[in-house]
Order: structure tokens, then sequence, then C-alpha cells
């Protein structure tokens, strides 16, 4: 456990550039800028790692970082979601604050090996503790002469700037994102062309998770079979799982892929009060929800979730015991999905504010028959048909709650009131 | 080329180009709202989704790039469901207000629903009501019609320059409306109605007033600039209702000009003439046509020509008439025997004139990659022109400008060189001797002494470097002491840089006029020296001295002259037109009378009336043609308009002659005084069209200045300068007053 | 010759004019079908198209908002209107004419329009002194539905169920 992007979290000043320094941080980047390492060399190790990308796509990052133009000409640009906006998720939050380091020199790497030499770290707008860490760490990154122009006489060249957002979930999405770093309003882009070749300012562009980032120092440095080991076939190494809810003691937790929920449920402290579980959310308030069953014989690597019927997502694991009212639940998501649809494409501006207005509806106790199957027919009319996968994201959970929970939204459309809560 | 297929048939595409185009090429319908074809793709609104086999979801047809044997299906079950998906999502919002929406009858939305929605909504939550501001006086806003497909935010930022509406708020709160409290305000501003789909932007003219199916279109041109725009005129019971853009790739793409758009108000304006008038003893008289001709005819004929004082009648045009109308007036007093004509009136001083050839066609002006401006507020004075060079700024060209003054473009400038009048001509020779030096040619004599300062050494430099420059000459040199030096050497730098050149200093249709040679040959008396001279007749087209001539008074007093017989045919009351002439003939204005138009690409437009003129009114080219007759003059047997054209084209065309003098010795003194209307006070129609006069362009009444000019001349800026309000502002180039007026001066052009 | 003999008998003795005081005499005592019109009237269905008018909300509130679907539908070319905005902002017409003499009382205005505002009475007994008289002006069409506003409900109601 805290291996890899918390590995230092116990030690006093753990995000100072000291400490990272003492256990090993900024090797691979000196080494790199010794010369000694080639990015092809990077690239292999990262893609004998197995590491996915820890955003929530789990797209291998080996993979992408070959995908860019590293010899084209022009501007190349790495930039950093810390747009940690998912419901449940607070482990990119955590790694700013306790690991900055690890996330710039993972940048730094990244900027070697895409041949990109300004870098941006987008930072959620609320995250202002976070935010001033990571100022601080880049700020110790400059003076210790780590960034900058021709480094160490190296001829390599890396700026690193950070941009705080301004509070849009949306700006999470990978081209909202650069929208947003252009200063426009934050509103995803079509894809074809995607960001490797025409991404921010119109140039090649990795995008990259904060976590993906942190983990790329410690891969190269101990190497990708070492990494890949930790976790299990086709999910390497570990990952942070931020668990909340109705658990003892709600964390993050850095813990090797492919652990069985029971035990990760055990590390939170098992169920408050000594309730029963009911549900859970194990990637995100965007991925499918589980009943307890088959959560409690689910284990947390990507394949594991997606054969229980979810996905990882950005490993946010949300518990609910059994004093949930899952219809409440889905009108509060609803209502986020609702609250933070950009706007730009029809299918999700006014598809999530159906769900909502529905949903809201038989919360109210104005629950008509039919409304469960307009529900399936709203959802199923936004699943697939937007630009982003925000669409998808606010239809997915409202079909998984009604094929798990049905009779839950029955009787409250019938009776008016909750079955839980009576 | 390749090959894809669409519904199971081969169809042949361009590698690279989106599905959409290809279908539409085909005649293959997508629905589409956000997708226009002259505007940048956003695939927002989803409509276009199709199937595109081995894609997991279906595809916006709009933003998907054609691939060698793609297969696509655009009817299929896949395709159906997921454009009718979006048509649901896009109605739950939409209000049913169809009965009063002004868009009725021509909705994209409402045909589109009509195949994909559903007759009875699912949608039982209250709808989403968006409250208005007014934007204007020229578009109404409905916005809780609005789809979001950001036509009208893209228009903005992507053809009229300034991103006047834009997107507030997100998720359902999305809201398009203007940035500002004045709201919109830009001279293409009328495009956003036409663009949006939805009744979200009507014409506020328009509204309530009919459905889109009671009106007949008519194609027809615009006569307000030299661009000749296609238009479609639209029209109820013998009245111009609307005026909607017509595609025409070579001439205006498929935009027109505020101006082209909402000039129709005027037609219809209380201050139109509607009856012939005579004066006898001082009195007006209503009379009949028969009566009124009579009276002319007889009135020419006891004061002109029975006196054998043929010499002594004048015919005078204004810019706006027909080639048609300056052909039959000229030949008229041809056929009388004398050449006193001409249709300069605002030119003080007639042996200086600007002669230049434009010889860049409008598509060309979009692929330049350098222009040089000189002495033209051209966004205003020439709108669908200035959009083509906008377009070359997109581009990557480079645009300086020598002006008195620094205006307000859509588009970056290079260089903005705010020269006085009296520099320009010095500037351009340095620009020439600093071209002609790079080419190691001799210098002429008139160059030897110039100083060739930085500003002409640049320019010369981007001219030489340039693949293809135009050199844009415009109204404000017109009555320039060094006018025709000015031109003389913008030619003589277009030659030997290999620029295009593009004359903007005519507008509406002089090309006409000089096509058809309406200028004095050989012994005719040009317009000034006919107003100075003892005339005993005057034949006046559509002519307003307040707004049309340089100076108002010497013009007056020479119409007003005792035994001075002035027949005046005009469109509009005028008071001042009313106190000179003898009779007065009502005319046909735009819209309501065949014509011709030549355009700056020498395109010659021919239109027809697209209504009939009301009341007594007559087209002037009838009117022109019935005098002749009574004056029993030979050959005017036309019986429509498009015979006097065919006669046109069998006359030799009229060889300008021009000398080529560079003159740089300084004949200016003092400050100088560029007059100019404001864009929409230009021509008759326009100044009696309500809708354009309240907006911020029509509003541009100003007399601007430097505070050193203020100073010369003893004012401040709570004074008036000639009538109009003053200005200061260190925009202004030295030694220069620059007027926009929107109204009518009487001591105009005099200091 | 057997023909030309009976006739003559049937002449003789008045049987055609018996046959014929048959029926009279039996409608003598059967019940009466004839009505006193105009202090009579026979039922008229609901859905009868007669005259025309022009409805009110019952706040007073002209219903017409000069959509002029009537006049696109109206198959004999009978409507004209004319609109504009009122100075409230609302959409008005400022003439609303129906020939009468060209309407056929088809019906179809009252099936197009979106607020129910014109329809058609039970009205049918009307007259007019002079040609001019048969031009429905805005002002007679909203008499018209002002003094049948009680009829117009009733009738309207009845038939709405099977529309």
């Amino acid at each position: 456990m805290n291996e890899v992007c918390f590995k230092n979290l116990t030690k006093d000043q753990c995000w100072s550039l000291k400490t990272y320094e003492a256990s090993g941080g900024y090797s691979v980047w000196r080494k790199i800028l010794k010369g000694e390492l080639t990015p092809e060399h990077i690239i292999d190790e990262l893609k004998a790692s197995g590491l996915r990308g820890r955003g929530g796509a789990g797209f291998p990052t080996g993979l992408k970082w070959s995908f860019m133009p590293r010899h084209s000409d022009g501007q190349k640009y790495v930039v950093c979601n810390s747009d940690e906006g998912e419901p449940g998720t607070c482990k990119d939050r955590d790694i700013l604050r306790f690991n900055p380091h690890a996330v710039i020199e993972g940048m730094a790497i990244g900027g070697f090996v895409m041949n990109a030499s300004v870098g941006y770290n987008y930072i959620r707008g609320e995250f202002m503790e976070p935010f001033k860490r990571f100022e601080g760490a880049l700020k110790e990154a400059y003076e210790a002469g780590l960034l900058g122009q021709n480094i160490n006489n190296s001829a390599i060249n890396f700026d690193l700037y950070t941009h705080l957002g301004a509070g849009a979930y949306i700006c999470g999405e990978e081209t909202a994102l650069l929208e947003s770093i252009e200063g426009k309003k934050g509103q995803p882009r079509f894809k074809p062309p995607f960001p490797a070749n025409v991404g921010l300012f119109g140039k090649p562009t990795t995008i990259n998770n904060t976590e993906s980032f942190a983990s790329v120092p410690e891969i190269i440095s101990r190497g990708g079979q070492w990494f890949a080991d930790i976790g299990v076939e086709n999910s390497g190494g570990c990952k942070l799982f931020s668990v909340s809810g109705h658990v003892k003691s709600p964390a993050n937790f850095e813990v090797p892929m492919g652990i069985a929920f029971k035990d990760l449920l055990e590390m939170a402290g098992g169920i408050r009060d000594g309730a029963k579980l009911k549900a859970v959310i194990p990637g995100g308030s965007s991925t499918p929800v589980l009943t307890a069953d088959v959560a409690m014989a689910m284990t947390m690597d990507y394949d594991g979730i997606e054969r229980a019927g979810s996905m990882l997502g950005a490993g946010s694991v949300i518990i609910m015991d059994e004093s949930t009212c899952m219809v409440e639940v889905l009108t509060r998501l609803a209502h986020f999905y609702y609250d933070e649809s950009c706007g730009q494409c029809t299918p999700c501006r006014e598809g999530t504010g159906w769900l909502y207005r529905v949903l809201k509806r038989i919360t109210d106790g104005n629950g008509r028959e039919g409304d469960i199957e307009l529900l399936l027919g709203v959802q199923d009319k936004i699943m697939g048909n937007t630009i982003c996968a925000l669409g998808d994201a606010a239809a997915m959970p409202v079909e998984s709650f009604l094929r798990c929970f049905r009779e839950e939204f029955e009787y409250y459309i019938e009776h008016g009131k909750s079955m839980v809560k009576g | 080329m390749i090959e894809i297929e669409i519904n199971g048939n081969v169809v042949k595409a361009k590698a690279g180009e989106m599905l959409i185009q290809v279908t539409d090429r085909e005649g293959i319908s997508v629905p589409r709202f956000c997708y226009h074809k002259k505007l940048s793709v956003v695939a927002s609104c989803r409509m276009c989704l199709v199937d595109v086999e081995g894609a997991p979801k279906p595809q916006p047809a709009c933003s998907t790039p054609v691939n060698e044997g793609m297969k696509v299906h655009t009817q299929n079950d896949k395709a159906k469901a997921s454009q009718k998906a979006v048509m649901e999502f896009l109605l739950i919002n939409h209000p049913l207000d169809c009965p009063i929406c002004d868009q009725g009858g021509e909705c994209e939305l409402q045909d589109v629903a009509v195949e994909y929605g559903s007759d009875i909504s699912r949608f039982s939550e209250s709808k989403r009501i968006v409250p208005d501001g007014d934007i204007g006086a020229l578009i109404q806003a409905d916005m809780t019609r609005c789809i979001h497909c950001t036509r009208c935010v893209r228009f903005g930022l992507e053809i009229a320059g300034m991103m006047e509406m834009g997107g507030t708020g997100r998720g359902e709160h999305l809201k398009i409306e203007p940035f500002l409290k004045e709201g919109i305000q830009s001279e293409l501003s009328g495009n956003m109605i036409d663009v949006c789909p939805v009744g979200a932007l009507t014409s506020k003219p328009f509204r309530y007033e009919l459905r889109s199916w009671q009106m007949h279109s008519m194609p027809n041109i615009a006569r307000h600039d030299l661009v000749g725009s296609n238009l479609f005129v639209q029209t109820y019971k013998g009245k111009v209702k609307r005026v909607v853009s017509a595609d025409n790739d070579l001439i205006n793409e498929t935009w027109i000009s505020d101006r082209d758009r909402f000039s129709y108000e005027g037609l219809t304006h209380k201050n139109r003439l509607l009856e012939p008038q005579i004066k006898v003893q001082g009195q007006w008289q209503q009379v009949s046509w028969k009566v009124a001709l009579d009276y002319a005819v007889k009135g020419l004929n006891s004061h002109v020509l029975k006196h054998q004082k043929v010499n002594q009648l004048g015919g005078l045009a204004s810019s706006t008439a027909t080639m048609e109308e300056f052909y039959l007036l000229k030949k008229i007093l041809t056929e009388v025997g004398c050449d006193n004509i001409d249709h300069r009136l605002n030119v003080k001083n007639l042996d200086n004139v600007i002669t230049l050839d434009s010889n860049i066609k409008l598509g060309a002006l979009e692929k330049i990659d350098y222009a040089l401006i000189v002495g033209a507020n051209i966004r205003l004075e020439q709108p669908m022109i200035n959009h083509r060079l906008r377009k070359a700024t997109k581009k990557g060209a480079d645009i300086d400008e020598l002006n008195v003054m620094a205006f307000d473009f859509n588009h970056p400038l290079d260089t903005k060189n705010i020269t006085a009048p009296n520099k320009i001509a010095p500037t351009l020779a340095g620009v020439l001797k600093s071209i002609m030096i790079s080419n190691t040619q001799e210098l002429p004599d008139y160059l030897l002494a110039v100083e060739v300062g930085e500003v002409a050494n640049n320019i010369a430099a981007k001219l030489l470097n340039s693949r293809s420059s135009v050199i844009i000459l415009g109204e404000h040199i017109i009555n320039n002491e060094d006018a025709s030096t000015i031109a003389n050497l913008i030619t003589q730098i277009a030659q030997n840089t290999n620029s295009k050149t593009l004359n903007l200093s005519i507008t509406a249709n002089t090309m006409s006029a000089n096509w058809v040679g309406f200028v004095p040959q050989n012994s005719g008396m040009n317009v000034n020296t006919m107003l100075a001279s003892d005339m005993r007749g005057f034949i006046l087209l559509d002519i307003y001295p307040q707004y049309d001539f340089h100076d108002l008074e010497t013009a007056v007093k020479a119409f007003t002259k005792d035994d001075t017989f002035v027949i005046s045919l005009n469109s509009f009351k005028d008071d001042i037109v009313a106190g000179y002439s003898n009779v007065i003939l009502p005319i046909a204005s735009v819209y309501e009378t065949s014509g011709t138009q030549l355009n700056i690409n020498n395109d010659m437009q021919s239109y027809t009336a697209a209504v009939k003129a009301p009341d007594e009114v007559k087209p002037a080219w009838k009117v022109l043609k019935v005098m002749a007759d009574l004056l029993a003059l030979p050959s005017f047997h036309y019986a429509d308009s498009a015979q006097v054209l065919a006669e046109i084209f069998h006359q030799p065309q009229t060889k300008h002659t021009h000398d080529e003098n560079v003159n740089l010795t300084s004949k200016h003194h003092g400050i100088s005084i560029i007059w100019q209307n404001s864009p929409y006070s230009i021509d008759a129609v326009l100044r009696h069209s309500n809708a354009l006069q309240k907006t911020k362009i029509g509003q541009m009444n100003s007399a601007y200045m430097n505070q050193a000019s203020a100073e010369t001349l003893g004012l401040s800026a709570d004074d008036k300068y000639l009538g109009v309000p003053v200005v200061i502002t260190n925009t202004v180039a030295d030694d220069c007053v620059f007027i926009n007026a929107n109204q009518a001066v009487n001591t105009q052009g005099q200091t | 010759m057997i023909k030309k003999l009976s006739k003559l008998v049937k002449s003789f003795t008045l049987s055609e004019l018996r046959t014929g005081l048959k029926i009279t005499a039996k409608e003598l005592v059967n019940k009466k079908i004839t009505v006193q019109f105009p202090e009579e009237r026979t039922p008229i269905s609901p859905r009868f198209r007669g005259l025309h008018a022009l409805r009110r909300y019952p706040n007073g509130e002209e219903r017409c908002i000069a959509c002029k679907l009537c006049e696109a539908v109206c198959p004999a070319n009978a409507i004209t209107i004319e609109s504009e905005m009122r100075d409230d902002g609302t959409r008005r017409t400022t003439m609303y004419d129906i020939d009468l003499f060209k309407c056929i009382f088809c019906g179809f205005c009252e099936e197009a329009c979106p607020v129910d505002a014109i329809v058609e009475t039970q009205i049918f007994d009307y007259a007019f002194e002079s040609r001019q008289g048969s031009i429905m002006t805005k002002k007679r069409l909203l008499e018209v539905g002002s003094e049948n506003t009680q009829v117009i409900n009733q009738t309207k109601f009845e038939d709405a169920k099977y529309k």
C-alpha cells in the first residue's frame, strides 16, 4: 500500500522538494537531462508497466504518448488534467497536496518524451490549497534549476504553468479543458481531430490525469515490470481509490490493482454503524451502480469491475448502506449533471434537465405511471448522441439505478414516498 | 477523388471533405441546424447524426470526414433513431407558438419536425422561458425559441468580425444574447436573421406583418453599393415587405449588408412623391402626367430650344440612377444638341478628379496577401468588399491603411498610418520612389526631390514582397487637393509592383455612368461649369442637393435663377427641390423599376421591377422616353428597358483619356474638410428607412478633429461645426476635419 | 279498348280524388311536422356550419392572433387578414374580412385555428341589403361572437369529444 504516488505520505513536509529528492525524486529527470535516457526507452517502460490513464477512460499511457507526432515541427504541449470534478473523487487533490513534485517530474518526463517544451497543469477552481502547494513546488523546482530553458545545459526546455479553473465540471473533459486554457468558454470540441493532432492553441497536445503523471517517475526509476507486477493482468500497478460514503473512515487508498472490494471496504473500516451494504458506485458518479452482492464478489481492477457490470473510472468508490433511498440518490446525481452540462449539444442540454425534472417530480410525490419507461427512453436517447462523455455519464447511472433498484422507483411512484425512508 | 457508399449508392467525394458536403451535393437530405456552409463546424445540434459502418456511435455528418470505402446510412433505423431522439430534445423546450412566430412557414425546425418529430410530446414538465431584451432596431429577439445552434454567434465571430452575440450560462441555462447593452450594431447584422434556423432572430421592421407563404419572391439587385448584391425582394399586394439575400458566390456569397436588406422601408415613407406637380405662378399644382409632361416640354422649348440656346441646357443625375436612365438622359441631351451632362456632383474641382481602374474581382480579393487602403472607411462604405478583405486577413493577409482617421475595422491592420490629407500624395510618392529605387529604375524628375519616410519604405517593401496585392482608393480622396495625383501615383505603384487596384472613390451605379459616358465630352460643360454659367434649363435625375452637392448654395442659386427652367425627377418630396423646380415628376425608386447595375466586378446585372411603383409614380426610363417623344426627338422607340440596354451595347464604349500628371507641389492650405454622408444617408431611399436610421450607424453624425485643429478652428467639444456636433479625438490626422453626417447642411463643404 | 273503358269507369267514380283525399284525411289527424319559422325552429346539430364569428377570451381579449392559417387553408380564398404588432407587443389583426359570397362554409377555417378564434355558428338566417354587406368585417365577426357566446361555448363543448 502507498508505494507510488503516496510513498512519502507519512514523512514530514512530504510535499517539499527536499523530501521528494531524499526518496529518489527527480532522479529520472536528472538522468534525462544528462542524456542517459531516450524517449523510446521511456515509452517501452511505460508500455511494459501497463499504466492506464487514471482519469477514467483507462487508455494505456505508453501508447498515448507514442501517438504524439514528436518529430513534427512547431510547438507541442503536455497538459495535466487536475480538474478533478467527478463526485466521489479526491485523489488528485491529495497528490497535489502531498506529492506535487511527482506530478512536475512526470510532466517534465512527458514533455521530454513527446518533445513538448511547455506544459500546463489545469487545476480545479475549488482546489485553493492544492493550487498553492503546486505553485510552491513549481517555484522550488524552478529554483533548483529543474525546469526552464536549456536546463542544466542539456538543451532541454520545459516550462510548466499552472492554470486554475473556475469551477466547471465539464472542464475535466480534455477538450473543454483545452478551450478553458485558451481563455474560451469551457465547451468540449468535437473529435476528430484529436488533441494529439490539433490540441491546445491548435498544436499537438497530450493530456493525462494527475495520477498518471505522478506515477511515471516511479515507474521509470524502478522499471515497468516492477509496476506491472504490483497489479494484475491488464491492470498494471497500484491505483488510488477514494472510498467515500457510509464507511467508518473514508479516505484515499493507494492499493494494488486487483484487490478485492471486500478488502478495500475493510481498509475503510467497513460500513458505519454496523449497517449492511446496499449499493456501490465503483468509479465515480458517472459509472453504473452495483448491488451489494455483485460488489462483494468483485475485484478492483479494470476487468474485474467491468465483469461486475460497471467501470473503474477514476477509482472513486461510493458506498451506500441500507438507509439510502436510491430514488433520491439518482435525483441528486441527475441534478448534478443538469447543473454541469455545458449546454453546447442538444441531447445533453435538454436531456439532463428532462431527467432531473422527471426525477424531481417523482421525489416530490408526483410520479406517474410510465415515468420509469420515460426515464429509460430519455437516457437511451442521450446515450451515444452527444459530443463528449458527459451525456453518457448522465445517462448511465439512470439506466443502472433503474435496472438494479427498479422496485424502489415503482414504490416511490405508486406511493409518493420513499420505500426506504417511508 | 474517392468513392464512398451512402445508403447503398456509390458516390464520389473529395478526400477529407465532410460527409454533409457530399450528401448535400448528391441531394441526399440530412437534417441539420448548426451546420451552415459558410460558417465553421461545431457539431453541436447533433441533428445530422448518421450511421457510419464500423463506428459504434452514430456520427455527425457535418464533422465526419469521408474516407475511401466508407459506408454510410442516413436513413436506417440507427440513424433515424438518433435523429428522432435529437428532434425530441430540441422540441421539449421549444415553445409551441408557431402561429405567432414570424419564422412560421419558413422555419427549419418546423420542416424537420414534420419528418422527425412526433405528434405528441412526452414532455410534461414546464418549458424554459428566456426573457428578451431589445437587441437593436433591426433584429427582434425571441430567445425562448432559440435552439442554441450558435449560427448567429459564429456569424458574428467569423463573418461580421465582431462577436456581438455570445452564449452565457451553461446547460439548460445557456442563453444566446448580445454581450453589450447596445445590442447588435454590425453593418451585416441582418444576416443573423437569415442564418437563424428558427424564429429566435427575426426582422424587426417586418414583425407580425405577414406570413412567409403570402409573399412573392422576386430576384433583384441591391443598388446601394458597388457590389450589386443579389437578393430576393418579397412582395405582397404590390408592396415590398421584406428583402432577403440570394446566393451568388461570385458577388455576395450568401450575405447582404443591412443597407441592402432594410432600405426597402423607405419606399412606403410618407414623404414619397406620388403625383406629378407643376409650379404655376409660384404655386404648386398636382396634375396629370400629360399636363406635367406637356408643361415640361413647353418649358424646355420656350426657355431653351426655341431660342437656339441649346447649349444652355444641362442634365445632371445622381449616382443611384440605372444604366438605362443615364443613357436616356444623355441621349436626350445629345439629340437636342448639347453635351452638358454630369454625375460627379460632389467633386469640388473637376480638373482634379480620380481616374483609376478597378481590375480585381471580388473573389480574387480574398486571396490577396497585402492590401493598402488609401482614404476609405471600407467597412462602412463598402461592407461586402470589406468582407472579402477580412477573409483575406483570416488567411494571413496584411492590410495597411493610409487614412486621415483611425477607423474601426473588423480585421487587424498591420500599420495604421494616420496621415494628414496633404501628406497622402507625398507619402505615396515616397512609396513609388522607394519601389523604383528597389527595382533600380530611373527616377522621373518629379520624384527626385521626394523624401522617402519610414512609412513609405515599409509600404513599398510589403508591396514588393507580396505575391498578390491590391491598392484601394477610397471616397475620402475625392476632394483632396491632390486627388488626381494620388490616383496616378497609385496607378504607377501598381504597375511597378504588379499590384491590382480597386477604385472605391465611386459608389452605387457610378460604374454604369462611366460605362455609358455620362460625363461631358468635347464641348460639353461639367457640373461645376454648368452651375457657374448662365443656364436656361436643367433636367435633374433624382437629385437632393443638400446631400448630393459639395456646395449646396451655388447649386441652388444656379437652379433658382428666374429664367432657368428646372425639371426634377425625384422619388421623394423635398423642400429644396420644390424651391427651385418648375416641374417635379415622381419616379420609381429601388425595386420599382427595371434597370441595370454595373458592379466592381464589371458584372452587368439587370433586374426587373419587383413591384409596381405606387400611385402615379413611373420608372424614370419611361418618363425620359416619353419626354423625348414629346420633344419630337427621333429614335426613342423603346418598349421596355431591355431594348435600351441592347442599344447601349451597340454604342461604342466611351474611352476615358486622362492625364497621368503627378504634381507634388502643395496646393493645400489650412484645414481640409472631408465631408461624407454617413453610410445610411447616402441616398434618398436609405434616408427614409426608419429602422436603419435608428441604428448606431444610422445615427452617426460627428465632425471629428484633433485638439490642434479644434483650437485652430476655435471649437470645443460642445460646439457644432457646419451644423455637425464636434468630436475631438486624437485619432484624426492634423489639419483635417472628418465629418460623417446623417444630416443635410446648408454650408456643406465651406470653411 | 279495355284500357279506355276502365279509365272511363275510374273517372266517373272519382276514384283518384278519393285516393288523394285519403291522404289528406290521414294527415288531418297525424302529428304535424311543419314548424312556424321563424317563431319555431328545427333542432340543429352542434356541428352545423353557419355564419362565422370571432371569439374572445372570458377576460374580453380577442382570441385571434393573426396567424393567418385560416386564410391559408380557405379553399375559396374568402378570408383576408392584415396584421401588425399591437402597442402591447402582441400580434393582432388590423383587418379580418370574410367574403360570404365566396365562402363555401366548409369549416376548414375553424379547424385550422390554433386558438379556436374563428368559429362557425348555428346562425343561417341572415341577409344583406347591399353587396358590401356580404363582407363580414372584424367588427361584425366579433359582435356575432359576443352576442352568441353562450351558444357557441355550448355547441363547441358538445362537439369537442368528437374532435
